[in-house]
């Protein structure tokens, strides 16, 4: 570690920096967690909905007279009952400043239905088993349309085109580096195709990465309320609640004073697929207004596997020049995405692989490129927000590269990541994308003496000649840290800001209130141990409260790393103004000559720091301030309550590289993975235990994308990947342990140094094992662009049935 | 989600008990839970319908592991977790079963799913079916007749009749699974492959060999899970093992290898077709190995 | 069909309960909502991989999720509430605060569970065996290092516990 390493810039907190046991810990171990399923609504009807069976067809008939007589049952609708009622997507609430096309949709099915899962009824019952009686008896006749399940057979010249609204199936096309216009898009193509013709080296690859993503463990529910003097009252299990609130006001015509929207203190994981305004997120309260009862609908995971966390999902085609020496002069890529039906509030399928083409260089100093995503429609679900939002596949293709461009140029694959990392900054990409701080090239070769290659590459050597062949691979990774709102209301039509609200009472308890909706995410604890750092109080005197809309700021929600670079600011912003406040009225009370810098806040107590004895309670002081607020210095109030809308200057990336090492049997084409570290820079760590936890989490679910994960359809369109059994979550004895590592560098950015971090870690991974498992199957000279990678497929491109290629005799070029 | 409504649930504490709620079985859908793991998945799931329910759980003169007459009585609800520890099937002509159970699903299934379970069931990618029938185990199946309870005996051959399919009628109840002690000399094993610890396996292969003074296999019984056709016997396999030993790692992948050339199999997303020959021969071999090592030490 | 609701005994956590079911009530849904016992959580829809929903039946870990309520007449269940006590928590639960264990906790119940009859089988796992053990239970947040690291931690302090109750 070198010099200042150590503190990682928290050496003068006593709090902040600390490996803090998190308090939401005490009542999720004891079973005392209040997650929307353990929410008691005993007078609430459950909802079960209808789904398709059919991939694309359309509804001739539903009937629901069988179904709407059965026990306990209420009521059951269909689309045709709600399309006069409900007006349909899309709201410019739920649309971003993007130039893509925002297919109608109502929440069922109206008309046709266009993947397997899509609701086309729903049945409501005074119980759940009998509404899934009574869900079984609704008969749906369909008529089949030709099943479209790829891009391929999307853009197709004569394909049916899905969407009646539409013309074609291309949902979004665009440049990334064109400028924004047509004749910008033309003379960067040209530009870029005289470079990569000039250039000495040509490297020409083309990746894929199948459909998979991060669903969580806690399925979605929805349950709502109505009554004339409230209004409306939803919870749902959203990372955004406030986003929810104003979408559904505008949706369902009601003034936003009349809606009330909270999502449970606990929820079970979100990783990106509690974000989106889904069709469910509207027909429930609907159906709470209509009916005038309460209603409930809590998601099995069979809905969950149809109709959530498909992410991923890419055709990439990487064209790239370099030096001799393997220095990148320019790159062309091309990419396609799968983007399922579209039919997603706020995200539409696009957004993801938008973002992830807008960051597709990563940490990479390319100043020349020409970049281009299309997405096309098909007969799946929309594709929805998954943990690595967007660059799980561009970082798989461009780690890949790396090592591809190496080999060719006959350099260590650590040698070209060098040569091409960023290393001044600020950084703007050639897609524009701002790279504000950071070490990229220290963070990496950090990371590169943990894992030693020479030694590593002498007792690969070793292995060798007994037949054993272990590989090292890395990769390395950047993600946005918060979003700023500069690119948010772009992307998203939201604002991008941090907020909160601290709140102090009599008794000197604080009290931080968030908008966003944390899924496991720490904010409870992160943010106590911020506000007990900066009022010298105690960690349980402070209490986080958060999500819900009545009583919380506006905030966009939990993704894209906000919480520990956006919102944890806003919370120290709000806790300084306020300690501030109370350090004026405390030198004004006590007639002291010292500025409010100069006041201590700690262990309790408030204090001149030159004259310790001269010293207040917090809680006495905090006592004055709001129940005996007489003689109050000119210009102040009585009272102690902040809120803070923290955004940054600029945006924020944070940076992070990954290292496999594994080995490979090429009998079977099976492998194992023996060490897995990865080196994080996110700045200013304000807690080592839940950034560990963070990284080795992502870590987890991206090598579970990578190798068991992957949604199937069969050629009709059904899809066949609906149980935990056919779509595998990685478990323990599958998996490695992670050493997760530090570099840093402050971000300058934000007020304690912290960078948001999380959101990026599944994208490096791919690469990182991909590149090691192809170090170890080098002498077979075999090359691995596509995920998943399974032990099959490893053993077929090494000859399979045909029997095993020899070995060739051939060295690493080092590094 | 949830099963479809089950109009009555049954505890019985006697087997006379039991056998009279299963001789309604003419008259009404009735099915026996045992540990419920494969059982409750195809409630849920709709896919089954019973309509009475009699619960095996509390025949505790059910379960446990002896030696008898005629080898080792397994009785049928015994679980997987104690066929994993029972020292009686440890390292011997019997492991294959403990191997098997061992390794079924996980923990939490290991505790409360059965051997009777997962005979009766007999899914096409379970464990102990195909550990089952390379012991030749002998099942006595009970029922109730006009003189009180009768029993018949049926070999695990004929047993396992096809995928989800036995030789049990309806209101037929398996007591025990009674292991044939094969002599001195005996040994067998089971292996599995799938994609992830706990997953079903694609392919796996039970083997029982008896083994002469030299070592050398004078007769085996092999056992293949995973094949579209269900659990069977692979009786090319038995005969091309005869003579060899474990000295001939190599000979005996190719028996395995050529009838893996020849069995039924399909592909999926976790292995292709050939992957599945391939893992045959893989599989096969190593577990024969096994066997002969523990066979070697039986004399 | 007509319904034949069972009426039966169980003790839940210590306490002894009369309830009256429907056969096909699922033992989950008996704690959940019938008795308001929400600790124990569903994660799948039938294929009973998730683990999230594992109990002690008889001091046995199974997943609740697919043992109907019935069979669980005349025998004990214990669930995450009745595991340990507020004042006084499981070696497990004061292990998995330590190392962080948990992020959403959705599965932590499950876990804690299935650990803590572990645990009391193999006192002195390696990792290999602490991972091998929780097959049958899935975490999508923690990566599973610290979870490993909680059951070794607890692992330990029961040992010691143990070793003082018998000196």
């Amino acid at each position: 570690m070198s010099h200042g390493d150590d503190d990682h810039g928290t050496g003068n907190f006593s709090l902040v920096g600390k490996r803090v046991p998190r308090k939401e810990d005490i009542r999720l171990t004891q079973g005392r967690g209040q997650y929307f399923a353990d929410l008691k609504m005993p007078d609430a009807l459950h909802i079960v909905f209808v789904r398709s069976s059919r991939a694309h067809a359309e509804i001739v008939s539903i009937d629901t007279e069988a179904a709407k007589a059965a026990p306990g049952v209420v009521a059951v609708f269909t689309g045709d009952d709600i399309k006069d009622r409900i007006t349909p997507l899309p709201h410019p609430i739920v649309v971003p400043n993007l130039p893509g096309k925002f297919p109608k949709h109502w929440p069922l099915a109206v008309g046709r239905v266009k993947f397997n899962g899509e609701p086309v009824a729903v049945v409501l019952a005074t119980d759940r088993y009998l509404a899934e009686d009574a869900a079984e008896l609704v008969e749906v006749e369909y008529s089949d349309l030709p099943y479209v399940g790829s891009p391929e057979a999307a853009m197709a010249p004569g394909a049916p085109v899905i969407h009646q609204d539409l013309d074609n199936n291309e949902i979004f096309s665009m440049s990334f580096t064109g400028g924004g216009t047509a004749e910008g898009a033309a003379a960067n193509e040209a530009e870029i195709s005289a470079i990569l013709e000039g250039a000495p080296v040509i490297v020409d690859e083309k990746f894929q990465v199948h459909r998979t993503g991060i669903t969580p463990l806690e399925t979605r529910g929805a349950a709502a309320w109505w009554n004339e003097d409230d209004g409306l009252t939803c919870w749902i299990t959203t990372q955004r609640p406030h986003i929810d609130r104003l979408a559904l006001a505008e949706v369902l015509g009601l003034s936003t004073s009349m809606v009330r929207v909270m999502a449970p203190r606990d929820q079970g994981g979100g990783f990106g697929n509690k974000a989106p305004f889904y069709r469910e997120s509207i027909l429930i309260p609907w159906l709470a207004m209509t009916l005038k009862r309460p209603v409930r609908w809590l998601e099995s995971r069979e809905e969950s596997l149809m109709v959530i966390g498909q992410e991923r999902d890419q055709r990439i085609h990487i064209t790239m020049g370099t030096t001799e020496e393997g220095r990148i002069l320019g790159m062309r890529v091309r990419i396609v995405a799968d983007n399922g039906d579209g039919c997603q509030g706020v995200y539409w399928g696009f957004v993801m692989p938008v973002l992830g083409a807008a960051t597709f260089c990563s940490g990479y100093d390319i100043a020349k490129a020409d970049i281009r995503l299309a997405c096309y429609v098909t007969n799946k679900p929309s594709l929805a927000p998954s943990r690595s939002f967007g660059s799980y596949s561009p970082r798989f293709a461009m780690e890949r590269m790396m090592d591809l461009v190496a080999a060719r140029v006959g350099r260590s694959p650590l040698d070209i990541r060098r040569l091409n990392l960023v290393k001044s900054f600020p950084y703007t990409t050639a897609t524009g994308s701002y790279l504000d701080s950071g070490d990229y090239v220290k963070c990496f070769n950090t990371l590169v003496d943990t894992m030693d290659p020479k030694a590593f590459r002498e007792r690969q050597a070793e292995l060798r000649k007994q037949g054993r062949f272990i590989g090292l691979g890395f990769s390395t990774g950047t993600e946005i840290s918060g979003i700023a709102s500069k690119v948010f209301v772009q992307l998203e039509n939201q604002p991008g800001y941090g907020s909160a609200t601290v709140r102090i009472d009599a008794r000197g308890r604080v009290q931080v209130l968030e908008g966003d909706a944390p899924q496991g995410t720490s904010h409870e604890t992160t943010f106590s141990q911020v506000a007990a750092e900066v009022l010298g109080i105690q960690f349980d005197d402070v209490v986080v409260q958060t999500g819900d809309t009545q009583n919380t700021p506006f905030a966009s929600g939990s993704l894209g790393a906000r919480g520990g670079s956006y919102t944890v600011s806003a919370v120290y912003n709000a806790c300084r103004s306020l300690r501030f406040k109370m350090a004026r009225i405390f030198i004004h009370d006590r007639r002291i000559n010292a500025r409010p810098e100069d006041i201590e806040f700690e262990g309790g107590f408030v204090f001149p720091s030159l004259d310790r004895e001269n010293k207040m309670g917090f809680a006495e002081l905090a006592d004055r301030i709001i129940m005996k607020p007489i003689d109050l210095p000119e210009g102040e109030q009585a009272g102690l309550e902040a809120t803070d809308y923290f955004e940054a200057p600029t945006s924020m990336f944070y940076f992070g590289a990954h290292s496999c090492i594994v080995e490979v049997f090429p009998k079977t084409g099976q492998f194992k993975i023996q060490r897995y570290v990865t080196c994080e820079d996110a700045g200013t760590v304000i807690n080592p235990l839940i950034v560990e936890g963070q990284v080795q989490g992502g870590v987890i679910q991206g090598l579970s994308n990578a190798m068991f994960e992957q949604y199937l359809y069969d050629d009709q369109g059904q899809q066949m990947t609906t149980t935990l059994e056919g779509y595998r979550m990685a478990q323990a004895p599958d998996m490695p342990h992670v050493e997760v590592t530090h570099s840093y560098t402050p971000c300058p950015g934000t007020p304690l140094g912290s960078r948001g971090l999380g959101e990026g870690v599944p994208g490096p991974v791919p690469g990182a094992l991909v590149n090691a498992v192809c170090d170890a199957l080098s002498p077979f000279g075999i090359k691995i662009n596509d995920l998943p990678l399974r032990p099959d497929r490893i053993w077929h491109m090494l000859g399979g049935p045909d029997g095993i290629r020899e070995p060739e005799g051939r060295g690493m070029a080092g590094g | 989600m949830y099963p479809a409504p089950i109009e009555s649930l049954h505890g019985p504490t006697t087997i006379e008990e039991a056998l009279r709620l299963l001789a309604e079985a003419d008259k009404r859908e009735v099915m026996c839970i045992a540990g419920g793991m494969s059982l409750m998945q195809a409630v849920k799931a709709r896919v089954v319908r019973p309509e009475v329910v009699v619960d095996l759980n509390r025949l505790d003169m059910l379960r446990g592991v002896e030696r008898g007459a005629g080898g080792i009585e397994v009785g049928s609800m015994t679980c997987y977790v104690d066929l994993a520890r029972e020292p009686l099937l440890r390292d011997n002509a019997f492991a294959a079963i403990s191997d098997a159970a061992a390794r079924v699903g996980d923990r939490q299934v290991r505790n409360r799913g059965t051997i009777g379970g997962s005979l009766c069931w007999n899914y096409v990618a379970a464990c102990l079916p195909a550990a089952a029938l390379a012991v030749d185990g002998q099942l006595e199946l009970l029922s109730l007749d006009g003189d009180g309870i009768s029993s018949r005996t049926i070999g695990i051959d004929d047993f396992l009749t096809g995928p989800l399919e036995t030789a049990r009628e309806p209101h037929e109840l398996l007591r025990s699974i009674t292991l044939p002690d094969p002599g001195p000399g005996g040994g067998s094993a089971y292996k599995k492959w799938g994609p992830v610890t706990a997953s079903l396996p694609v392919v796996g292969i039970a083997v029982r060999v008896i083994v002469d003074r030299a070592g050398a296999c004078r007769e085996a019984r092999v056992a293949i899970a995973g094949l579209v056709e269900g659990t069977q016997r692979l009786v090319s396999v038995e005969e091309g093992l005869i003579g060899l030993s474990i000295a001939d790692a190599g000979a005996i992948e190719g028996v395995f290898e050529a009838a893996g050339a020849e069995a039924e199999v399909q592909g999926d997303q976790w292995a292709t077709e050939d992957y599945r020959r391939l893992l045959i021969r893989e599989i096969g071999g190593e577990v024969t190995m096994t066997a002969l090592k523990r066979a070697g030490k039986a004399h | 069909m007509s319904i034949q609701p069972i009426t039966f005994e169980t003790t839940v956590n210590g306490e002894t309960v009369e309830v009256t079911v429907p056969p096909r009530l699922l033992l989950v849904d008996l704690l959940r909502d019938r008795l308001g016992l929400t600790g124990t959580h569903v994660g799948c829809t039938f294929e009973a991989v998730c683990g999230a929903c594992t109990v002690h039946l008889d001091g046995v870990a199974v997943k609740s999720c697919s043992v109907l309520a019935a069979q669980a007449a005349g025998r004990q269940v214990v669930s995450i509430e009745g595991l340990a006590s507020k004042e006084n928590p499981h070696p497990l639960q004061s292990a998995f605060q330590q190392t962080h264990a948990l992020q959403c906790g959705y599965c932590t119940p499950g876990i804690i569970m299935s650990m803590a009859e572990f645990l009391r089988e193999n006192p002195d796992p390696n990792e290999e065996e602490i991972r091998f053990a929780l097959a049958g239970n899935i975490c999508r947040c923690t990566g599973y290092s610290h979870i490993v690291e909680a059951v070794q931690i607890a692992a330990r302090e029961l040992r010691g516990k143990t070793q003082e109750k018998r000196a």
